[in-house]
């Protein structure tokens, strides 16, 4: 209390710059008077009198200073006063201020960007109340994981156990047409029970009937919608609630509003309508995922009952999981020995809800958080190198200062204070580059011709965690460089005219964890970069980059099936024979694209015996898709106007030929649709005409499927309500003006929903690899540059401190060549050590980095060398110049110059 | 300074304090000669360094000042204990008391008497 008191009056006297010091003068002088009186009384004269008065009191100054610094608060005078001399101090000298901001900035941006990442995708939960009770249900093969199937998510909802709730999710895109305007607007469709399960208070209405989508419930016609949806496209209106909107021409009423900060279960996820689940079937009228027990496309998450923890729900699964798959394909088609039998169910913490992104990003973006700290080392030694250069530099000034009577911890105080600016400004820099760098970041990771972005969340902890890291970083630069100053020896410091080596004794130690520091990032970012280079290299099987791929959902625009597939024709022909376009096909799936599926087939040879392979990727294609997609027909030929009727024909992929027919060529030989037991019904034969290269038609990461391409002109192909057409014409703007003018001739109904180019599919293939590749060579750069100016400041200064003594030396008779030696001696001392202590980390980070790296050894000794040949170049460049100035050094001019 | 012995400011604090008590208004010359003939002119007090304690304790509220006329009818600022002043004397003359009465107990004991 009594301090609070005095606290306040302290800093109201502080804000008021109420001076008590009349008051005090005033009081001194009556009390030197009265014991003056005293004195004379006791029978001195009036002179000694005074003098003993004075002798008694004390010194006056000192008692007014004390009594001074007790009224108001001294140290915030203080450092009003350092802020304004540090202020002056940079104005005086740009260049050394915009470097140190600059230097900071870079590190902090870097920094804050991907740390901006890394909590978005990574540490970010869910908004919703007690996002720590949240679970997460898993249906994973190894690394790839799919969706669960509805009968699996009733299955677990029946024996709900450990959890108060499940809710099945999933994303989509719907048609929506409002006051004459067709939009495609990034739906999902979820369960009822998501509003219970989340906690979601809706903004506005209510939310969904939890019954919404249960087995017999009638289907409810009815939407919410995203606040930032409802705020956008309606300006937030109320009466919103109770309106009709025209959703794949059904009319669905608007309940609610979803809540403000909830847009999906995901950080990627931004959706503007959420529907029922049974508003699959209107999707889909013939196939709804709703119905088929072999679609894996739902997210499921739960609640765990109060008290009960991630590990009891494992433990509960796995003593479920055989009964779960029993009920869920009780034909055993899929699980329990079907097709997706390698699949387990798992559940895991669902706080920060479903995420593609994070599944994969999590290891890049924390090898990238390593490698950005690192970063911030060198930035911040960096910064304490031009620190206590320009320290040493004033070293006189100090020793001035604090032979007339300033404290330690004023000088100390004052150097602080000049890197805190010099932080402070990097610290804004650093928030805006860092901000901007986030951007330029996400559009990398993002899917082309999607409009799933990442939704960027600079919250209070991203704030928090770029201040921490830029005070520590002053801090850092700062400390030595103060402690340095604040020891100024007024005997040593003043007498000398340049200082004793202080930057020279600094490198000592930083010459060395700097190179070590930058064997590190190097060595990574050549690894790094080797590993996307191997991938582009790497023959695809594709040769295509110009080639623009178009999709568009048929089904959606109320195209009737039936005579789709001459439509089809119809659509590429007309492509084909367009001015400008040079080569046009159709093709029942992107290559790189989402999607995939399989089917069986097999071969029997002479000796009968049977060649069945049940993961075959079959691909119909219309005829010029090989010369458009650039994948070589190695033997025989490609389809042909004749294949659209008569035999039935196939071109095997290499892999499948030689699985199928092995040890002879194919050519010929008759491919059979089934797995060639009883069961299958279909026992058609293919004749093989070509056989074509292997080509990544999943992704360019993943090894060639075992494909079979068949002719897509034919009429028993059947109808891909999803048509992906490809063009290629003498500029992509061509090729996509093209195909969007007769698509809406052909198909007025339906909107392309995707345009998108080849090569940008390659480089979403390779994000993660061109996201790690980019970053970790952007900071190497950033490392090599720092190193090279930190070696150069350094020698130069220490040329500079050394100027007499090599003056004297080469008067005694040095040669210029001897001199020179001795500085690069010393150098490369120092860089080798820093080599060798950098080497035993860089293996280390090899080590780490082992999981993302693709044909490159972690420790290779090719990385290695390039490694050392970089740094050894760079270094070079900036021992010449101080080298060159300690080699014309003019002796007499040297050490006259005192 | 040898010789005398050092006075910490709490002490200091708790002198003028008991002075105001006993005294009643006071002003910083009055509270200085008082102290001074107290202690027995044992304590190394500079009498300068009164006037930040006095500004301190005023600050907290223990004690309040306002200008005065001296014996001499002349202008001084006379210094007072407050109601929270006071009991702050209450309570840490108790304190003191306590503690200097352990220590006494302590330095009291002999060797014989633990045996």
């Amino acid at each position: 209390m009594r301090f609070l008191r005095r606290f306040f009056a302290r800093v109201g006297n502080f804000v008021m710059r109420r001076r008590a010091g009349e008051r005090l003068r005033e009081e001194v002088e009556e009390h030197l008077a009265m014991q003056m009186e005293e004195n004379i009384r006791a029978g001195m004269k009036p002179e000694e009198a005074r003098r003993q008065a004075l002798l008694k009191f004390g010194a006056v100054a000192r008692v007014v200073e004390e009594h001074h610094a007790e009224a108001g608060l001294p140290w915030i005078e203080n450092l009003l006063r350092d802020l304004r001399y540090a202020l002056r101090q940079l104005r005086r000298s740009p260049g050394y201020a915009v470097v140190g901001v600059l230097t900071l900035a870079l590190g902090i941006g870097a920094n804050s960007a991907i740390f901006l990442l890394t909590w978005s995708i990574v540490l970010k939960s869910l908004p919703v109340p007690h996002p720590g009770q949240l679970i997460r249900y898993t249906f994973r093969k190894g690394e790839s994981e799919i969706g669960l199937s509805y009968a699996l998510y009733q299955a677990l909802e029946k024996r709900e156990g450990v959890t108060s709730g499940l809710f099945a999710w999933s994303n989509s895109e719907a048609t929506l047409r409002r006051d004459g305007q067709i939009a495609k607007v990034p739906i999902a469709l979820t369960t009822g029970t998501i509003f219970d399960v989340l906690e979601l208070q809706p903004a506005m209405g209510r939310g969904l009937d939890p019954r919404a989508g249960e087995p017999g419930a009638a289907y409810q016609p009815e939407a919410l919608l995203s606040y930032g949806y409802w705020k956008t496209e309606f300006h937030g209106d109320p009466s919103v609630v109770g309106q009709s909107l025209n959703i794949e021409n059904n009319t669905v009423t608007v309940v609610g509003v979803l809540p403000q900060g909830f847009d999906g279960i995901g950080p990627e996820e931004k959706i503007d309508i959420l529907l029922p689940l049974s508003f699959e079937r209107v999707l889909h009228p013939t196939n709804a995922a709703l119905d088929m027990r072999g679609a894996f496309w739902l997210a499921v998450m739960g609640r765990l009952r109060p008290g009960e923890g991630l590990q009891p729900a494992q433990a509960y699964l796995a003593a479920i999981r055989n009964q779960v798959n029993e009920d869920a394909d009780p034909q055993h088609v899929f699980l329990n020995g079907g097709f997706f039998s390698s699949y387990e169910l798992g559940v895991e913490a669902g706080r920060g809800g479903r995420s593609w992104l994070r599944w994969k990003y999590a290891k890049p973006l924390v090898a990238l958080e390593a490698l950005c700290g690192l970063m911030m080392l060198l930035c911040s030694a960096n910064v304490a190198l031009l620190v206590v250069s320009r320290v040493s530099g004033r070293l006189r000034e100090f020793a001035m200062r604090s032979a007339l009577g300033a404290s330690r911890s004023r000088l100390l105080a004052q150097v602080l204070t000049e890197t805190a600016v010099i932080g402070l400004f990097g610290l804004i820099g650093g928030a805006l580059l860092g901000w901007q760098l986030a951007y330029v970041l996400v559009r990398m990771i993002s899917q082309p011709g999607f409009s799933v972005v990442l939704q960027l969340h600079a919250g209070l902890q991203v704030l928090l965690f770029t201040a921490g890291i830029s005070i520590g970083a002053a801090v850092l630069a700062g400390l030595w460089p103060a402690w340095r100053a604040s020891h100024a020896a007024p005997a040593a410091d003043l007498k000398q005219t340049t200082s004793g080596g202080t930057v020279n004794r600094l490198g000592r130690w930083i010459i060395p964890a700097q190179v070590a520091l930058g064997v590190v990032l190097l060595n990574a970012a050549l690894l790094l970069a080797s590993t996307l280079l191997t991938y582009l290299r790497e023959n695809s099987g594709f040769d295509a980059g110009d080639t623009v791929l178009t999709g568009a959902n048929l089904a959606d625009s109320g195209e009737t099936s039936k005579d789709l597939p001459a439509r089809d024709l119809d659509y590429l022909h007309q492509v084909e024979a367009a001015p400008g376009a040079r080569a046009a096909a159709l093709m029942s799936m992107a290559p790189l694209g989402d999607g995939f599926s399989v089917g069986n087939y097999y071969s029997r040879d002479p000796q009968g015996n049977l060649h069945v392979n049940e993961q075959i990727w079959p691909e119909y294609v219309s005829r010029n898709y090989f010369s458009l997609m650039g994948t070589r027909i190695l033997q025989g030929r490609s389809f042909n106007a004749a294949d659209a009727s008569g035999d039935s024909v196939c071109i095997l992929s290499a892999e499948a030929a030689a699985f199928f027919f092995p040890g002879k060529s194919a050519l010929g030989e008759i491919l059979n649709a089934g797995d060639g037991t009883e069961r299958t019904t279909e026992h058609r034969g293919f004749r093989v005409v070509g056989i074509a290269e292997d080509a990544r038609l999943a992704s360019i990461l993943d090894p060639a499927p075992v494909a079979v391409y068949f002719p897509i002109e034919r009429q028993d192909a059947g109808a891909f309500t999803y048509s992906t057409l490809g063009v290629r014409a003498a500029t992509p703007q061509i090729a996509v003006d093209t195909v969007r003018r007769i698509h809406s001739r052909i198909f007025p109904g339906a909107a392309l929903s995707h345009v998108w180019l080849f090569r940008d599919a390659i480089d979403y293939n390779l994000s993660r690899q061109r996201l790690l590749c980019s970053v970790s060579g952007g900071f190497a750069l950033l490392a090599l540059t720092l190193i090279a100016t930190g070696l150069y400041g350094i020698l130069s200064r220490t040329v500079t401190e050394r100027r007499r003594e090599i003056g004297i030396r080469m008067a005694l008779g040095a040669q210029r060549r001897q001199i020179v030696t001795g500085l690069a001696r010393t150098a490369a001392l120092r860089i080798a050590r820093g080599v060798c202590i950098g080497a035993g980390f860089a293996a280390m980070a090899g080590g780490l980095l082992r999981s993302l790296l693709y044909g490159v050894a972690p420790h290779s000794p090719w990385m290695a060398m390039a490694t050392l040949a970089v740094l050894a170049t760079v270094l070079a460049f900036a021992f010449v110049f101080p080298a060159r100035r300690a080699a014309t050094v003019q002796p007499m001019e040297a050490i006259r110059e005192e | 300074m040898k010789g005398k012995t050092e006075v910490r400011q709490g002490t200091l604090a708790l002198m003028v304090l008991k002075t105001l008590d006993v005294l009643g208004r006071q002003h910083g010359y009055g509270i200085a000669r008082r102290i001074e003939q107290i202690s027995g002119d044992l304590l190394a007090v500079n009498q300068g360094t009164l006037y930040p304690v006095l500004l301190k304790l005023e600050q907290e509220g223990t004690i309040a000042s306002e200008w005065g006329a001296s014996e001499k009818n002349r202008r001084a600022r006379f210094y007072r204990l407050t109601r929270a002043g006071r009991k702050q004397l209450d309570s840490e003359t108790r304190e003191w008391e306590q503690t200097t009465a352990i220590i006494a107990r302590f330095f009291a004991v002999k060797v014989e008497d633990l045996l």
